[in-house]
């Protein structure tokens, strides 16, 4: 489990990072949303990425899935360019995502939008569905299988049958993990799942978090509120104005100055957030 | 697409029997269905059956593209009509195979279906619907210009065809063909919606951004499913032209889009059967409305707003209501 790992940190993982963000710049109108960033993930790990609204976070994640095309730049997953790679050919190389403001298909059920995240670990097309379930018929009982796993995993397995856009948000982001889950992907990019969530909900997404990292998932957490992100990730990028300000551990982050200054206006505030936080926590 | 966790068949096995019973009797009575109108043995029923025959595998087509796929198309019947032409130009009027007249029409509807959508489907939103309508006002255009088609006048001289020794030549024998073809298609589009590609599709459906990232190529599955749909169309033009034994452009002009269109509409747009049904009341109403002339769109329109407002998921939504309700008399 990462950590309980030296503070150091894996060096072997360190040497190749997974996936590596350079001079990522994305202009939207002349304005530049993200400005210059660079940032190593470095394989099995959590990293989270941190700042305040406007500050960068979501634009990072979609330059990264392929939503946006950088201005310049560049993202090298396992070494290869794919900063102007479509999503679908992202994702295909291992790279899934999930989104602060739900997409979830809400006329289908759960159990079929996770069926539908099991897109890339199913081959068959077009030409293989006219032959019905005498050609498809394997492939598709593997398919309900790992979806209705997935599921589970995220403990909605009792809500298979029911419409997504009837669940509880904090159902709904928990679907969301499940559908990107199901593709078994190597990095998994979630902005903001705990958006929503409740004290308790959050602490086992939290534990699910943690059991994804210990099976060598790698990932990268965008959080507004640094409850979550504080517990769970090794090393924290904080994001300000579009800019990197600082990288660092979540013990060293989160008495920065500079980040207590820039991210949340002033420590006074922070403390009260806080203050709050813990208050909810006891309850 | 309703999909039960295979992980839990086994402990649904009751519900399995049910649904195999369901299933028994969906047979049964499509096959009575289809089987009514030769036992009548009257030739104005063949035509009408014929008719409506034909119209299901426009609906059940257009439904895929349009109901599960979110995709509106206004260019079914200038498929349809290049399909027609293609099989009558070939087989009566140069001696091809029937059969391989018919796939040749239905591979030119593709074709076209392709070259258009490639470049329109790259684009969200409306642009299909747009583009589509274009292209049927102009298809239309050129099947009343051109010499291969015969122009204003068509082509006539049709004679049913004979496949493998066996003559199509009555109208009761190619309603049998028709009606055949007309489940092919069906079994070929719910095969197609409840397959890996059909999930794909029905996520385009929802939210195309969300399909992409989950790694679903939505350009190429657009393209794919607007170009497979215009070949059952095209497919479904060629068995029309041996139906009526002539083919003219009025047959396929966008009067044909709409109608087809409003088959799904008033059946359910989510459902072959529902596109079924559809068909089947849209060809009887317009066959009870001939002597009204072009008044029987306005029926066409009202019918689709009162179905919009009332029954957003069409006539087969009814069922489900009669059996929820059934259910909670019954049950809890």
């Amino acid at each position: 489990m990462a950590l309980s790992m030296p503070a150091s940190g894996d060096p072997k993982s360190d040497d190749k990072p997974l996936l590596s963000v350079a001079g990522l710049t994305k202009l939207f109108g002349g304005v530049a949303a993200v400005d210059r960033v660079s940032f190593d993930l470095p394989a099995g790990k959590l990293i989270g990425l941190i700042g305040p609204n406007g500050s960068g976070k979501s634009t990072t994640i979609n330059l990264i899935s392929g939503l946006h095309r950088p201005t310049s730049g560049a993202v090298h997953y396992r070494g290869r360019n794919i900063g102007n790679l479509p999503p679908h050919r992202i994702a295909r190389l291992g790279i899934v995502r999930t989104f602060q403001l739900l997409r979830l298909f809400g006329d289908l059920s759960a159990f079929e939008n996770v069926l539908i995240g099991a897109h890339l670990r199913g081959r068959h097309g077009f030409a293989a569905a006219c032959g019905g379930p005498l050609v498809t018929g394997a492939e598709e009982r593997r398919l309900h299988e790992l979806a209705g796993n997935a599921l589970e995993f995220v403990g909605l397995g009792g809500r298979a049958q029911i419409k997504a856009k009837l669940l509880t948000s904090g159902e709904g982001r928990l679907l969301e993990l499940a559908r990107a889950l199901v593709a078994e992907p190597e990095l998994i990019l979630l902005d903001e799942p705990a958006a929503g969530l409740n004290t308790a909900e959050t602490t086992i997404l939290a534990e699910k978090l943690l059991s994804l990292v210990d099976g060598g998932k790698t990932l990268l957490l965008v959080d507004h509120h640094m409850s979550l992100v504080m517990n769970v990730a090794s090393s924290i990028i904080v994001l300000v104005g579009g800019r990197v300000l600082t990288i660092g551990a979540p013990g060293e982050v989160q008495v920065d100055a500079r980040v207590i200054e820039s991210y949340l206006g002033s420590g006074e505030v922070y403390r009260r957030r806080r203050v709050k936080h813990e208050g909810a926590r006891e309850l | 697409m309703n999909v039960q966790p295979q992980a839990t068949a086994a402990a649904k096995s009751p519900r399995n029997g049910s649904r195999l019973r369901t299933n028994a009797l969906a047979l049964a009575g499509a096959f009575a269905v289809i089987a009514l109108p030769l036992l009548s043995g009257n030739g104005y029923i063949i035509q009408v059956a014929s008719l409506a025959a034909i119209g299901a595998i426009m609906a059940v087509s257009l439904g895929i593209l349009y109901g599960h796929s979110g995709q509106l198309s206004f260019a079914h019947a200038a498929f349809y009509g290049v399909g027609a032409y293609t099989a009558v130009v070939l087989h009566t009027q140069h001696g091809v195979n029937f059969i391989v007249s018919l796939f040749a029409g239905a591979a030119l509807s593709g074709l076209v279906a392709f070259v258009v959508g490639l470049p329109t489907l790259r684009l969200r939103g409306n642009y299909l619907a747009i583009a589509t309508m274009a292209l049927q006002l102009g298809i239309s255009e050129v099947f009343v210009n051109a010499k291969i088609t015969g122009g204003s006048v068509g082509i006539l001289g049709i004679v049913r065809p004979t496949i493998a020794g066996f003559s199509f030549e009555s109208p009761f024998a190619y309603y049998v063909l028709l009606a055949l073809a007309a489940v092919l298609v069906f079994m070929l589009a719910h095969y197609i919606v409840h397959s890996r590609a059909g999930r794909g599709l029905a996520a385009i459906r929802e939210d195309e951004t969300a399909a992409g990232v989950i790694g679903v190529d939505v350009i190429w599955y657009k393209v794919s499913i607007f170009t497979i749909t215009a070949m059952i169309a095209g497919l479904a033009g060629g068995l029309f032209a041996y139906q009526l034994e002539y083919v003219s452009p009025e047959s396929f002009n966008l009067d044909w889009s709409i109608a087809v269109l409003s088959m799904v509409i008033i059946g359910g747009k989510r459902s072959a059967i529902g596109a079924v049904v559809g068909a089947v009341i849209v060809t009887i109403v317009t066959q009870l409305l001939f002597s009204v002339g072009d008044l029987q769109f306005l029926v066409y329109g009202v019918w689709i707003i009162v179905i919009m407002l009332f029954l957003p998921e069409g006539l087969v939504s009814i069922w489900g209501m009669v059996r929820r309700g059934a259910t909670s008399e019954v049950g809890l």
